[in-house]
C-alpha cells in the first residue's frame, strides 16, 4: 500500500501555504490513495464475481423468509399492510437491504482502512507519506463509489428477474436520496474508521454492527412500529431508519423531494454531523496514539 | 520437488493412537480461537442476535406468530418454530451464525497460511487429514453448543411448539450429526479450493452462499422463485433441513421421510470421500509447487 500512497506526497510541503496548493495536494492524495485501493483489490481474482452476486446471496434468504410468510400472490399479508402502510412486502424489504450490501462494503473498505493498516504493520508509514489523513478515507470511499454503482445495478437486475421487485419511483427524488445515502454510510465508515483503531477485533464488531444494530434496528425487514417503544427510539436515532424510510417513499410511492423535506433536513443534518464526528475523531484518535506509541502496534 | 514423500504420514499410526493428535489438535484451536475474545464470544452467542431481524419481520407478517401460508403448505404455522428450527439445522452445517459466518474450518485454515504457520503444522508426525479433523473437532463442538443454546433460549423465551418424543429425538439427533459431518466434509473441500485459490471470498461465493440460497434454511423452498427451486431440490441440504423441521414438529416433508434421510446419508458420505480427496489433492499440489507457505 505504501509505494502508491507514496508518490503524491514525497516531496516536503512545509512551504506550501496556499489554500489552493493545500486542495491540491489533498486532491492528489486521495486519488493515489484510490487507484492504490483498486490495484490492491485486483489482486484478489475472485472478487469481481464475488462482488457481483454476493449482496443478492445474502439478502435473497430474507425475501424468501417473507414470501414464504405472505404465500402465493401475498394472500396473507394483510397485517404487515396494514403496519407498514405498503402493499408489496418484498419491494419494502428489497430496497433497504440492497441499500445495507452497499453499507457492508463501505464499512470493510473504508471503515477498516486504519486497521488493515496497522495489522500489515504499514500504517505509520502511510500516515507519514500523507499530508491529510483525511485524504487516505476519501480515496477509498471514492474506489468504493466507482463499483457501487455496479453492485446497486446488479443486485436490482437479480431482484427484478428473480424477486419481482417492481419500482413506481420519483427518478429525482431517487437520485438525490442515493447521494445522500452514500454521503451517511462513508460518513458513519470514517467515525468506525477512528474507532475501529482503538479495537483490536474491529471486523467482529462491524459484522454485529452491520448483521445485528442494522438489520434488526433499522426496519430495513420490517416497520419498526413492532418494536418497544424503547428500541422505536434507538432505531430513530440511526440515520439510516429515516433513510430507508424515505427511500421507499421515493422508489414504491413516487413522492417528490417536496413532500418529504422535514425529514429529508434532519437527514442531511445528520450526515453532516457524521462527517464532522469522522474528522474530529480522526484528529483525536491519531494524535492519541501518536502520543501513546500505540500507532504501529498490532 | 521431493518435499511430499518426506512429510511424516500415517505408516506407523493406528487410529486410536490418532485420537490424542485430533483432540491436540482441537485444544490447540480452542486456544487460539478464544484468545480474540470478543469474536469468540460472537462465535458462542451470536447467533442468538443473527435470527433477530428474521423473529421480527415473521412478527410483522404472521398475526401470534401463526402464518397461513406456512400452515397451507407444512400443517404446521408457528412462523417462529419453523425459522428456528431451520436456522439450527443450518447452524449444524457450519454456516449457520449469521453475524459472523466466517468461522469455521476453512477459515483457521486460512488463517494459518495467512499468518505463515500452515506449513509447520503440517510438518507434524501425523497424518494431514487428522490434523485438519482436529481442527474440524473444535468448529463441530462448537456448533453443537450453538444448536443447544438456540433451542434452550428459544423455548425459554417464546416457547417452541414441538411433538417430541424418543424415535422423534433420536431421528432429529441422527439428522443433525449427519449435517455436521456433511459439513466437515464441505469444510474439508472449502479448505482445499481456500489453500490453491488464497482468495476465500471466491470460494465462500461458489460453495455457502448457494448453500445458504438454497437450503430453504428459514423459508420454504416451494416459496422460491425458479430457477432458484429447482436447484434448491438438487440441494441435499434442502432435504436434511426439512426432514429436522419435520421430524420435531409433525409437518409435512417435500419427499417421504426415509428418502430425505436416505439422501443426507448419501450426501455425507460423498461429502466426507469429496473432502479426503480433494485436501489430500490441494495439499500434494501446494507441497509439490512449494506455494503451501506462499500467501
Amino acid at each position: 500500500m505504501s509505494a502508491p500512497l507514496a508518490n503524491p506526497v514525497a516531496t516536503p510541503v512545509l512551504d506550501e501555504g496556499t489554500l489552493g496548493r493545500e486542495l491540491r495536494t489533498f486532491y492528489r492524495e486521495t486519488i493515489a490513495t484510490a487507484k492504490c485501493a483498486l490495484q490492491n483489490q485486483a489482486r484478489y481474482r475472485g472478487w469481481f464475481v464475488s462482488l457481483s452476486l454476493n449482496p443478492f446471496f445474502l439478502f435473497a434468504p430474507y425475501v424468501f423468509l417473507i414470501q414464504t410468510l405472505v404465500g402465493p400472490h401475498g394472500r396473507f399479508s394483510q397485517q404487515f399492510i396494514a403496519l407498514s402502510g405498503y402493499s408489496d412486502p418484498i419491494a419494502y424489504t428489497v430496497v433497504p437491504l440492497i441499500g445495507l450490501g452497499v453499507v457492508n462494503t463501505a464499512f470493510s473498505w473504508v471503515g477498516q482502512l486504519i486497521r488493515i493498516e496497522r495489522q500489515n504493520g504499514t500504517l505509520e508509514r502511510v500516515l507519514l507519506t500523507a499530508r491529510f489523513p483525511s485524504s487516505l478515507f476519501l480515496g477509498r470511499a471514492l474506489a468504493h463509489a466507482l463499483f457501487v454503482l455496479w453492485f446497486v445495478t446488479i443486485a436490482a437486475i437479480l431482484s427484478w428477474l428473480f424477486l419481482g421487485l417492481r419500482l413506481h419511483a420519483n427518478v429525482p427524488a431517487g437520485i438525490v436520496l442515493a447521494v445522500i445515502y452514500l454521503a451517511l454510510v462513508y460518513g458513519m465508515a470514517f467515525v468506525f474508521a477512528s474507532f475501529f483503531l482503538w479495537l483490536e477485533e474491529a471486523s467482529t464488531v462491524q459484522w454485529v454492527i452491520w448483521r445485528f444494530g442494522l438489520y434488526a434496528l433499522t426496519g430495513a425487514t420490517f416497520p419498526i412500529a413492532i418494536l418497544p417503544g424503547w428500541l422505536q427510539v434507538i432505531a430513530k436515532l440511526i440515520p439510516l431508519t429515516w433513510l430507508f424510510d424515505l427511500q421507499r417513499r421515493a422508489l414504491l410511492r413516487a413522492e417528490p423531494l417536496g413532500a418529504m423535506l422535514p425529514e429529508l433536513a434532519l437527514v442531511v443534518a445528520m450526515t453532516v454531523a457524521v462527517w464532522t464526528m469522522g474528522f474530529v475523531f480522526l484528529r483525536w484518535t491519531l494524535t492519541h496514539a501518536r502520543r501513546t506509541g500505540n500507532l504501529g502496534r498490532y | 520437488m521431493a518435499v511430499v514423500p518426506t512429510l511424516p504420514q500415517a505408516n506407523a499410526s493406528t487410529h486410536s493412537a490418532e485420537l490424542p493428535v485430533v483432540l491436540a489438535v482441537a485444544k490447540k484451536q480452542f486456544l487460539i480461537e478464544s484468545r480474540s475474545r470478543v469474536k469468540f464470544v460472537v462465535d458462542l452467542f451470536g447467533h442468538l442476535l443473527g435470527l433477530a431481524p428474521m423473529l421480527l419481520s415473521a412478527a410483522a407478517i404472521a398475526p401470534g406468530r401463526r402464518s397461513a401460508g406456512l400452515a397451507a403448505a407444512t400443517g404446521s404455522g408457528d412462523a417462529y418454530t419453523f425459522i428456528v428450527l431451520g436456522y439450527a439445522a443450518f447452524i449444524a452445517l457450519g454456516l449457520g451464525n449469521n453475524v459472523f459466518d466466517s468461522t469455521g474450518l476453512p477459515w483457521a485454515l486460512d488463517d494459518e497460511q495467512r499468518v505463515g504457520t500452515l506449513e509447520r503444522n503440517y510438518l507434524a508426525p501425523a497424518r494431514r487429514e487428522v490434523l485438519a479433523l482436529g481442527t474440524a473437532l473444535y468448529f463441530v463442538a462448537l456448533y453443537l453448543f450453538n444448536i443447544v443454546v438456540l433451542l434452550l433460549v428459544c423455548a425459554a423465551l417464546f416457547g417452541m411448539n414441538l411433538q417430541l418424543s424418543a424415535p422423534r429425538l433420536l431421528t432429529a439427533s441422527f439428522v443433525l450429526l449427519a449435517l455436521v459431518a456433511l459439513g466437515v466434509g464441505l469444510g474439508m473441500v472449502t479448505t482445499g479450493l481456500i489453500l490453491v485459490a488464497k482468495d476465500s471470498s471466491f470460494v465462500i461465493l461458489i460453495v455457502h452462499r448457494p448453500l445458504m440460497l438454497l437450503s430453504g434454511s428459514y423459508f420454504l423452498v416451494t416459496a422460491m422463485p425458479q430457477p432458484f427451486q429447482s436447484l434448491a431440490l438438487l440441494d441435499p441440504v434442502t432435504y436434511a433441513v426439512d426432514a429436522f423441521r419435520a421430524v420435531l414438529t409433525g409437518g409435512a416433508t417435500l419427499l417421504p421421510l426415509s428418502i430425505e434421510l436416505a439422501i443426507l446419508t448419501l450426501a455425507t458420505i460423498l461429502a466426507l470421500a469429496a473432502g479426503a480427496f480433494v485436501h489430500h489433492r490441494s495439499l500434494r499440489t501446494l507441497l509439490e509447487t512449494g506455494n503451501l507457505g506462499l500467501f
